[in-house]
């Protein structure tokens, strides 16, 4: 998952103007350290639990988070260097200001929940010293008021530091990167003599048998490549094709930085992710029963007290900024509330959310909902930058008609989730695969209601 | 002085690294492993703040 960390001035109501713009170093470094989350501990053991093979990891990690990079550096990265404005302005143009109201609840309920879970994961760490009893896999109460308690207070201590503002935080989270990635690197690598790895020749032969033996737990669905690709390439969907990041590439030099995103998903989502699993392996090869995914329990068993606080840290500085833009994108909904109390307010909600550990274990199909649920949006800003002026309708229409809502990309995006909702009811698609064909009906719903709407006078007017 | 700092946390994250790969060729145990593994983590955040610039974000 990721954070946002732009180490400049905003121009949140202006093009990004030449000389604020930054190098590939700045994109390179950020991406590698923003998904290395706490996260990544959770979806790490779920795949295992999922029942996927050692090659339909490995290679389907590689394909999905290829895509991944391709995605944000073909489909991203040239819209936001064209125009240089972040997403929420963007939106305003096309729908008015009402949209980016209501994109902004839908997004501030999402964070809430993926805030959550990075509270749930750091409440682990803590919960390791305090002899926390912790709940097996497939619990969605929690076991007894120890971990309730502690989650709780977890979640408070992050919603207080993230409504006194995220500075100081990111400073730390900033410092805190690179030995993050290391860590996991040391995971994986404490991880192997446990599992009996202790060539590269026997690796692939414990892969099989043991971390990845292709089992899936009763009442999981079982992961083939195809989930594993789709996973990783849509783990991030509401950033790429949902183009969340235009608020970060809008500061690039050239669209070719999209290609920096490939430092996050190789180190996060490829590195992270199988040493996440070989952690889950560890224990599971120590006592077959106990099948819980506590990465505080995790970590400290491969690496002690380091390990404890890596995922104390990695859930700490993901969740602060998603609390803090939880708080500002509700707040936005009405601009005299102060941004302390409604921050303090998700981060309440965040913090009794993360009590059920339910909602972690199903981590996966949140992260896929979570893009699905917002990525209409960048279906829409794509067909009305690459579309509307070939169809000789009006790009910006909202802008350029002087309305503050406009209908059509408001019902493309609630027809494309309506469409979704009946693929995966009525026909069964799962939820992992549903991102591109909500992402495509979005588009295309966009562009016949546009034709219908748009204004004919007004379109002569503006192209005579 | 700041060469000397980065120097080492380069080392700390360096000692954590080579541990744990030494660990896993048995040339070190566990425990030990994980003893590194908390001295590095603790001279990287005790040393790194003073020269990684404050990025305002």
């Amino acid at each position: 998952m990721q954070q946002i960390a732009v180490d400049v001035e905003e121009f949140e109501r202006e093009r990004v103007p030449d000389r604020a713009t930054k190098g590939l170093k700045s994109y390179l470094g950020m991406f590698a350290g923003e998904h290395v989350a706490g996260t990544e501990l959770l979806i790490g053991p779920l795949f295992v639990v999922h029942g996927v093979t050692a090659f339909d990891l490995l290679v389907g990690l590689l394909v999905g988070n290829l895509l991944a990079v391709l995605t944000w550096t073909y489909v991203t990265a040239p819209i936001a260097v064209e125009h240089r404005f972040t997403l929420y302005f963007q939106l305003e143009k096309i729908g008015g200001r009402s949209l980016v109201k209501i994109y902004n609840l839908a997004n501030g309920v999402l964070w809430c929940c993926v805030a959550a879970a990075m509270i749930y994961v750091s409440a682990t760490a803590i919960a390791v010293p305090l002899n926390c009893t912790m709940p097996a896999l497939n619990d969605w109460l929690p076991p007894g008021p120890g971990l309730t308690v502690t989650v709780f207070l977890t979640g408070l201590l992050f919603t207080y530091v993230a409504a006194r503002g995220y500075g100081a935080l990111a400073h730390f989270a900033n410092i805190a990167s690179p030995w993050m990635v290391v860590i996991f690197a040391v995971f994986g690598f404490s991880a192997l003599p446990e599992l009996g790895i202790h060539s590269l020749a026997d690796f692939w032969t414990v892969a099989n048998q043991s971390i990845w033996p292709g089992h899936a737990a009763a009442g999981r669905i079982h992961f083939t490549f195809w989930h594993v690709m789709f996973f990783s390439w849509f783990g991030n969907m509401a950033w790429h094709w949902g183009m969340g990041d235009l608020s970060i590439f809008r500061f690039a030099k050239k669209s070719s930085y999209g290609f920096a995103s490939a430092a996050g998903m190789f180190f996060g989502h490829y590195m992270a992710w199988i040493c996440a699993g070989l952690l889950y392996a560890v224990q599971v090869s120590r006592n077959g029963a106990d099948t819980a995914i506590s990465p505080g329990s995790l970590a400290s068993g491969v690496a002690g007290w380091a390990g404890i606080v890596l995922v104390l840290v990695a859930g700490w500085t993901t969740a602060n900024p998603i609390l803090y833009r939880a708080g500002l994108a509700f707040q936005s909904l009405h601009s005299k509330w102060p941004r302390f109390h409604v921050t303090i307010a998700a981060g309440v909600i965040a913090s009794t959310v993360a009590i059920f550990p339910g909602l972690c274990s199903k981590f996966l199909e949140i992260a896929a909902l979570y893009g699905l649920a917002l990525c209409p949006m960048g279906a829409v800003i794509f067909v009305d930058h690459y579309f509307m002026r070939k169809s000789h309708m009006l790009d910006f229409y909202a802008e350029q008609a002087g309305l503050t809502s406009w209908w059509p990309p408001l019902a493309a995006w609630l027809l494309a989730l309506v469409a979704c909702v009946v693929m995966n009811l009525g026909f069964g698609i799962q939820i992992f695969f549903l991102g591109l064909p909500g992402w495509i009906m979005a588009g295309i719903f966009y562009w016949i209601m546009s034709k219908a709407a748009q204004n004919r006078n007004l379109i002569e007017s503006v192209h005579p | 002085m700041k060469p000397f700092l980065m120097t080492l946390s380069v080392l700390a994250l360096a000692a954590c690294l080579v541990s744990s790969i030494v660990c896993a060729n048995k040339g070190l145990s566990a425990e030990t492993n994980k003893m590194v593994l908390l001295v590095g983590t603790m001279v990287w955040f005790a040393v790194t703040p003073f020269w990684m610039r404050n990025k305002k974000s």
